[in-house]
């Protein structure tokens, strides 16, 4: 009772003072790290990305120089995770392939983002003919299968690094545009958007400052998600021999190139698999934790 | 001369199911200085009244005449112009203000996009709003879900009174909050009114309230007028038999003389393409084969109009006299 009148009367007496401990950001990050599971998703990525970065570090062994002497060993102390058909240090392998398969998720989640947010905006605030328009264009995109629509726009743009993150980013794109159009669909009912108007908001503002800050929570769990989501389609991709081609340690690639020797040598197979497993559950992991720590509505 | 004039004003909506005529031919008039009360129940059409006022609806037909220029049909210059003049102060404390503007962003906001002054000016004149409304200056930085209601409509306040307004259409201002707090906000927007010669259009649907502020009272059913004349007199004197419903519905609290409590039987007609004639029929103790017709306001005794074919009758059934005692 006494904690309370002392609180109340310094609210009274002094300035209003704003710190981040205040801050709506802080109690998100409260409730995140609150979720142990959520912690260790966060903990596995910067362990990833750290293998990313430090990877010519890690390990002395080149990731492309074959070494025909130690093919096919088995984990043991001088190769982590053993070696493939040709030598290679697979530990290393993995490392510089977080390289590829960390960013090829990021920035193809971003890349749709950047579309997926334009699109949405104009779908969600304008309704109407645009809206209809933009919808059935997603209708299309996601009436065909994800990963044939990749596999074609990989045919067409050619295989490598960039043509992937533009099919990934295209892919993912419809998820963001419905997801924000219903966002602002919500949004734009509420009376502070007519009060905007009422002082003379441009459309733009109105979209940028009060529709779009307050549609975002949603979209950072969707983009956490969609990025597992995009590295296990990238590894697909490379499996199938369309998205990063040997002798880039892709991990799709790599477990291509392991799986005819599997009954012999799984570790061939298994490493890199269980890579992909993990990196994909991590950023579920964070996803799902962003969501409880995000969303208003649902907490308890 | 009247501040705004109001002739013959539709707003209608298409609905899957037909046309909603959500306002019907309403014709008033608001006195410069004035507050007129705009009531009736949920849903017929006095929101939409407000807000087809200060074009946040397109009207159907018919015409908006403020300060003796016709605003019905504007472009996009004008509509800033009017927006100058004209404000509204929305229901919902809690949906009218930006979850991520602080107070400060909110209050400033019409100033900066008016262009009208320097960036010292609008922090002056922004502490200057927020002394007014009686927000303390520690708050500037707050965000609106660390205020309480009464608190954010103040904010809401301090907004629309940015843009210098010379009338405001209040739309259920108070009715999202708690009655102590009510009370604060209408005491505040009566000094505001006096202060700044403010007129105003107070949409609610609470008759004590309606009664406290008021000059002049519309009563509103189905989107059309049905009684309109001086707030004392409305409470006096009701003619029109929905009204008199409606002020038999406020509770009293004299124990020595109980209220009779007129009850309406029967369903209110859709506003979906209604059928002509008089809306409230459906539900009208007195109705006969004559409400079929559509029903048009008369002044029955000076500045008092009802739409009621019916009135001789029912004020004979009540043994009054028609004519003002």
């Amino acid at each position: 009772m006494t904690n309370l009148s002392v609180t109340v009367q310094d609210m009274e007496d002094q300035e209003y003072r704003r710190s981040f401990k205040d801050s709506a950001g802080y109690a998100t990050l409260r409730r995140f790290c609150r979720n142990r599971l959520t912690i260790f998703g966060a903990v596995i990525i910067v362990i990833l990305i750290l293998m990313a970065i430090f990877a010519p570090y890690l390990s002395p062994y080149s990731y492309s120089t074959p070494d025909p002497l130690n093919a096919y060993e088995t984990p043991n102390l001088t190769h982590w995770f053993g070696t493939d058909k040709l030598g290679r240090d697979i530990f290393t392998r993995i490392c510089y392939g977080a390289r590829y398969s960390l960013s090829l998720g990021v920035f193809a989640e971003l890349a749709g983002l950047a579309v997926g947010i334009v699109l949405g905006c104009l779908a969600g605030y304008f309704g109407g003919l645009v809206d209809n328009l933009i919808l059935r264009f997603c209708d299309v995109l996601q009436a065909i299968p994800s990963i044939l629509l990749t596999i074609i726009i990989a045919q067409v743009l050619g295989s490598g690094y960039v043509p992937t993150v533009i099919a990934l980013g295209i892919t993912g794109m419809p998820q963001v545009v419905r997801l924000l159009r219903g966002q602002l669909l919500s949004l734009r009912e509420e009376e502070y958007i007519d009060a905007a108007k009422m002082v003379n908001s441009a459309s733009g503002r109105i979209m940028f400052k009060h529709l779009l800050p307050n549609a975002i929570a949603p979209l950072i769990i969707n983009s956490s998600m969609g990025i597992g989501a995009k590295i296990m389609t990238s590894a697909s991709l490379s499996y199938l021999g369309l998205g990063i081609q040997e002798p880039l340690p892709e991990w799709g690639a790599m477990l291509a190139a392991g799986k005819e020797y599997f009954r012999y040598y799984p570790h061939l197979v298994l490493i890199p698999g269980l890579f992909i497993a993990i990196t994909v559950l991590a950023f579920n992991l964070v996803g799902d934790g962003l969501r409880d720590a995000l969303d208003t509505k649902q907490r308890k | 001369m009247a501040l705004v004039e109001v002739r013959n004003l539709k707003k209608y909506f298409n609905t899957p199911d037909g046309l909603l005529h959500a306002v019907d031919n309403v014709t008033f008039s608001i006195q410069r200085g004035h507050t007129v009360g705009l009531a009736g129940e949920s849903g017929c059409g006095k929101s939409t009244l407000g807000r087809t006022l200060v074009h946040l609806h397109e009207s159907t037909s018919g015409q908006i005449l403020f300060d003796g220029r016709d605003i019905t049909h504007v472009n996009k210059r004008e509509l800033k112009e009017v927006r100058g003049k004209m404000q509204m102060i929305f229901q919902d404390p809690y949906s009218s203000l930006n979850p991520r503007m602080t107070v400060e962003d909110a209050v400033r906001e019409p100033m900066v996009l008016s262009r009208k002054y320097a960036s010292a000016e609008i922090s002056e004149k922004t502490l200057e709003l927020m002394k007014l409304v009686g927000i303390d200056r520690r708050m500037r930085q707050a965000y609106p879900h660390e205020l309480d209601g009464g608190r954010r409509q103040r904010v809401g306040i301090a907004r629309a009174l940015a843009m210098d307004p010379e009338f405001i259409v209040c739309d259920e201002p108070v009715s999202a909050l708690d009655v102590s707090i009510q009370a604060q906000i209408l005491n505040l927007l009566q000094d505001l009114q006096e202060q700044k010669k403010l007129t105003y259009l107070f949409v609610t649907h609470d008759m004590s309230v309606l009664r406290h502020i008021s000059d002049d009272i519309c009563i509103m059913y189905l989107g059309q007028m049905v009684e309109m004349c001086e707030a004392e007199e409305l409470f006096h004197r009701p003619l029109h038999p929905y009204t008199q419903a409606l002020l038999s519905a406020i509770p009293s609290t004299d124990i020595d003389h109980p209220k009779q409590r007129i009850m309406l039987e029967g369903e209110i007609v859709s506003p979906v393409d209604p059928k002509p004639g008089c809306r409230f029929a459906a539900r009208c103790p007195y109705a006969s084969k004559e409400c079929g017709q559509d029903q048009e306001l008369k002044e029955v005794s000076p500045g008092h109009l009802v739409a009621c074919c019916r009135l001789d009758h029912i004020m004979k059934s009540q043994n009054k006299p028609v004519q003002g005692e």
